[in-house]
């Protein structure tokens, strides 16, 4: 699974990305060329995947790869697929299973959801043997604090909770292959009953541990979508998406810079009163220009100027921002071409 | 106070007698009493300051000297309902902390590391508390010939004084008559109740094995497993070792559940294998010290040393995970003529070399001339490869002899300088030639012919109580003699949808239960 993911960011890629984009992409760096290259190549789903993934351990997966005459990588750091790369790809991916991923899309809650269904799987399990001490799995703050609250809400109809999140689950996960809901149950601590480490699976399902992070994850997103477009079927899932879904700016910092926007404040004037670079400034508003279907860029960049940029890109046949730059006689600043591709690609998005 | 001990033992944890020796020092801990407890590995100890935690106005500080296992013990208070505990230590961040700080009046026992305690902030908060107790947990660690250098240990008295003098309880398994009285000395607290119990494991049966080489010993232990599926515990002294070992004796004893665990991992797998071996859902573990004190499972049937720790205090806090219930329990050392060699590196790399401390006082020298008077630790870390416990040792050095005023570089004369290098030379040599000694005590009691729980304990008290069942492999012991009980392994299915039900208490399964 995780070769996959490699192979199909590096076709979407083009070449144009050394293989350390993938690494910043998959561990969510926050950087607005991580955020653009992930916007215009169409690879946000991969955004921030495995956070905690060491550049060692990326590497040594490339390495493999190329060994396994996958991809190739030249002297540069460009990777790209083989033709064994490319036909493993469309035979692996026939079910389309790599769009589940919503990585960017979910960034702000897959985890803290993930944690809540975890730990309030653990609590009621443990509540309905009537079992008080045990060890909590997380020690997340946000997560404990929800599950005691909707604990207290159903403490009198704990059956009914109990027996509902096993029917939403049962029916989830019967919607999966027998081996990923294996993964996910293995996972659930409950009474008498600690989930396994990552390691465990792996050594158990004789899988690499890379391939059981990212299925775990893709499972994760995968009930996320699910319950959230379909909150009839999974009335008890759907409770732990509670609240958790009304921030949309990948950073806080983004979301200060909007508000100041809508209130009116020029860059200058923001950039001066958060004593931030001008740079800095520009950089949340592509991320904004990125996440927000309604933004206007007219501010940044007239109406018949955007014109003028769409054409040379689609003449260019290319998102690389010096080029576009240097064909449009360097007439525009690089924070305008880059405004330019976020409203675009919304824009583009939106036709459909 | 009206109501018995006896009651609030049973209100809070459920126990219904004190084991012995809790009754008397809680007693003259509540009279506001200062006490040594020696008592046994298991017997107990924590519960003679949570208790007193509990029943008391006011907050009870514990020094402690590991923090995963503060963090153990603050979970398993909270497990047990007991929520105004809280441990604080490196691991929390800023807020955090802040947080803690902020609101010490609202918890009665707090957890913190001897480093901690030199927090000039967290101090100035503690002297606003009233203190009804401060304990020293582990208390061996405090001594010069104690375990391992921990130099804030040392600054233990001044801090007791600076928060008003407090009542103080120290506790230790593993405190020979000399660290007792050192123990004492360094906390400046002469009027000490001392409570000493003979800390010999009677149910603990003691057998070494020599083996050729290094690569018997898993065939050994292998095939021990097989006719043993005890919960055990099986120490190393390096992460990368608990890993392979943990992997070859999978594929030897394919039927037993073996995890590794280490200090180096993450820590949400580090509660998951834990907690699946404290709920029986692991047989084995490959571990370091790092899975040593205060790991509380009651049935541990067998405790074996594949590598040796550096003395004997360590091996008996790691012996003392074994049988912690009273039964029958085995500690099995394996041997061979390279016992010495790992722990001889360890004891190398945890003091500076000679060329290692000219260099840095050179190079302090040059900061002091050019005007720079704060020292960036890090960078001199890894300028002069220190590790951890090397520049601990040696910062606190150049505070002791003057070289470091409230973390800045003094200007000294040259000739104090040289006077300085080569008293921490000396010291360094001395304290080499301490712990060398020490370990060779270990490798001796392993040579020795006579019977081992006599060597091991002896040195720690008058009288050795005979074993309850076998002694040793010197006075008979035979694995043919030992009947441990099997624990009953769970039948679970391997199909999501059985997995699923009953850990939800759903279809047959339930029924079966309720019916
Ligand atoms: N009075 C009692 N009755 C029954 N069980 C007790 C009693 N006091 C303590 N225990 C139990 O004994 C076990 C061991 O206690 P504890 O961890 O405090 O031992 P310890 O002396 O600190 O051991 P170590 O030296 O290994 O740290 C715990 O499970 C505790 O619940
Ligand atoms: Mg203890
Ligand atoms: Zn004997």
């Amino acid at each position: 699974m995780f070769s996959l993911i490699i192979l199909d960011c590096l076709m979407k890629l083009r070449k144009e990305r050394t293989i350390s984009a993938i690494y910043h992409l998959l561990t969510g760096k926050r950087s607005s060329q991580t955020l653009q290259d992930a916007h215009m190549y169409q690879l946000t789903g991969y955004f921030g995947l495995i956070k905690s993934l060491q550049r060692k351990e990326f590497n040594k997966c490339m390495e493999r790869m190329v060994k396994n005459g996958l991809i190739s990588i030249d002297n540069d750091g460009v990777g790209f697929p083989t033709k064994k790369g490319e036909d493993y790809l469309i035979t692996n991916n026939q079910s389309n299973i790599l769009e589940e991923f919503k990585g960017m899309e979910y960034e702000k809650f897959a985890e803290l959801f993930s944690l809540r269904l975890l730990l309030l799987i653990q609590t009621i399990t443990n509540k309905k043997a009537e079992s008080t001490g045990f060890i909590a799995l997380t020690d997340d703050k946000q997560a404990q604090l929800w599950v005691k609250q909707l604990y207290r809400k159903y403490r009198h109809e704990l059956d009914q909770l109990v027996t509902g999140i096993y029917h939403d689950l049962h029916a989830f996960l019967s919607k999966l292959t027998d081996q990923q809901a294996s993964l996910f149950v293995e996972r659930l601590t409950g009474y008498e009953k600690i989930g396994l480490s990552k390691l465990q699976l792996a050594n158990k399902y004789k899988m690499n541990i890379l391939d059981i992070e990212v299925w775990l994850v893709y499972i994760y997103h995968k009930i996320l979508t699910e319950s959230i477009h379909e909150k009839d079927k999974y009335p008890y899932l759907t409770l732990a998406l509670e609240g958790i879904m009304d921030q949309t700016f990948v950073t806080n910092s983004a979301t200060v810079t909007y508000n100041m926007l809508q209130n009116g404040f020029t860059i200058d004037a923001i950039a001066r009163s958060r004593r931030l670079k001008l740079n800095t400034i520009e950089d949340h508003i592509v991320e904004i220009a990125y996440m927000d279907p309604y933004f206007t860029i007219g501010n940044f960049v007239g109406e018949a100027e955007q014109k003028e940029m769409l054409k040379a890109i689609e003449l260019l046949q290319t998102n690389r921002l010096k080029l576009i730059k240097t064909k449009l006689n360097d007439k525009f600043s690089y924070f305008q071409i880059r405004l330019v591709l976020a409203k675009h690609r919304l824009e583009d998005k939106g036709s459909m | 106070m009206n109501k018995t001990l006896e009651y609030y033992l049973e209100k809070y944890t459920g126990h219904n007698e004190f084991r012995t020796g809790q009754k008397e020092i809680i007693t003259d801990v509540l009279e506001g009493k200062s006490c040594l407890g020696i008592l046994p590995t298991g017997s107990g100890k924590s519960l003679c300051y949570q208790l007193p935690a509990r029943v008391l106005n006011g907050l009870v500080v514990v020094v402690s000297p590991l923090i995963s296992l503060m963090i153990d013990q603050v979970k398993q208070l909270k497990a047990e309902g007991f929520r105004e505990a809280v441990a604080l230590n490196s691991f929390l961040d800023y807020t955090e902390k802040q947080q803690v700080y902020h609101n010490l009046d609202q918890y009665k026992l707090v957890y913190v590391s001897p480093e901690m305690l030199q927090n000039p902030y967290f101090l100035q908060r503690l002297r606003k508390q009233s203190i009804s107790l401060f304990v020293v947990d582990e208390a061996h660690c405090i001594s010069q010939w104690g375990h391992e250098f921990r130099p804030d240990y040392l600054k233990l008295d001044t801090v007791i004084q600076d928060i008003g003098n407090p009542p103080v309880l120290a506790l230790s398994a593993t405190a020979t008559p000399d660290v007792q009285k050192d123990i004492i000395k360094q906390l400046n607290c002469e009027q000490m109740v001392k409570h000493i119990h003979p800390m010999d494991r009677d149910n603990i049966a003691f057998v070494v094995k020599t083996v050729e080489s290094d690569k018997y010993k898993l065939d050994y232990i292998a095939a021990l497993l097989h006719s043993y599926q005890v919960p055990t515990m099986i120490y190393f002294s390096s992460r990368k070792w608990t890993e392979q070992a943990a992997e070859i004796l999978r594929t030897h004893v394919p039927n037993l559940r073996i995890a590794f665990y280490h200090g180096g991992m993450e820590q949400t797998d580090r509660i998951l294998i834990q907690q699946q071996f404290m709920n029986d859902q692991l047989d084995v573990i490959c571990c370091t010290s790092a899975f040593g004190m205060g790991i509380n499972k009651k049935n541990v049937r067998l405790v074996v040393h594949y590598h040796l720790p550096t003395q004997v205090e360590s091996f008996i806090q790691e012996v003392g995970r074994a049988g912690r219930d009273g039964e029958a329990s085995v500690n099995l050392l394996l041997s061979n003529e390279n016992d010495q060699l790992l722990p001889k590196q360890l004891i190398e790399t945890e003091l500076p070399t000679h060329g290692q401390i000219t260099m840095l006082m050179d190079y302090l020298r040059h900061l002091v001339e050019s005007k720079e008077l704060t020292i960036d630790e890090s960078l001199v870390s890894t300028q002069f490869q220190f590790n951890e416990t090397q520049w601990r040792f040696l910062k606190y050095q150049l505070e002791v002899h003057g070289m470091i005023k409230e973390d800045r570089l003094v200007q000294i004369s040259s000739s104090d300088r040289k006077a300085i290098v080569n008293d921490i030379h000396l010291l360094v040599d001395k304290r080499k030639k301490l712990k060398l000694a020490k370990l060779t005590d270990l490798i001796n009691w392993i040579h020795d012919k006579g019977c081992r729980r006599e060597r091991l304990f002896l040195p720690f008290q008058e009288q050795v109580r005979p074993a309850k069942f076998q002694c040793c492999d010197h006075c008979g012991f035979s694995f043919e003699e030992w009947n441990p009980t099997i624990t009953n392994k769970r039948i679970t299915s391997d199909n999501w949808e059985d997995m699923l039900q009953s850990l939800f208490f759903q279809g047959e399964h339930h029924e079966k239960q309720t019916s």
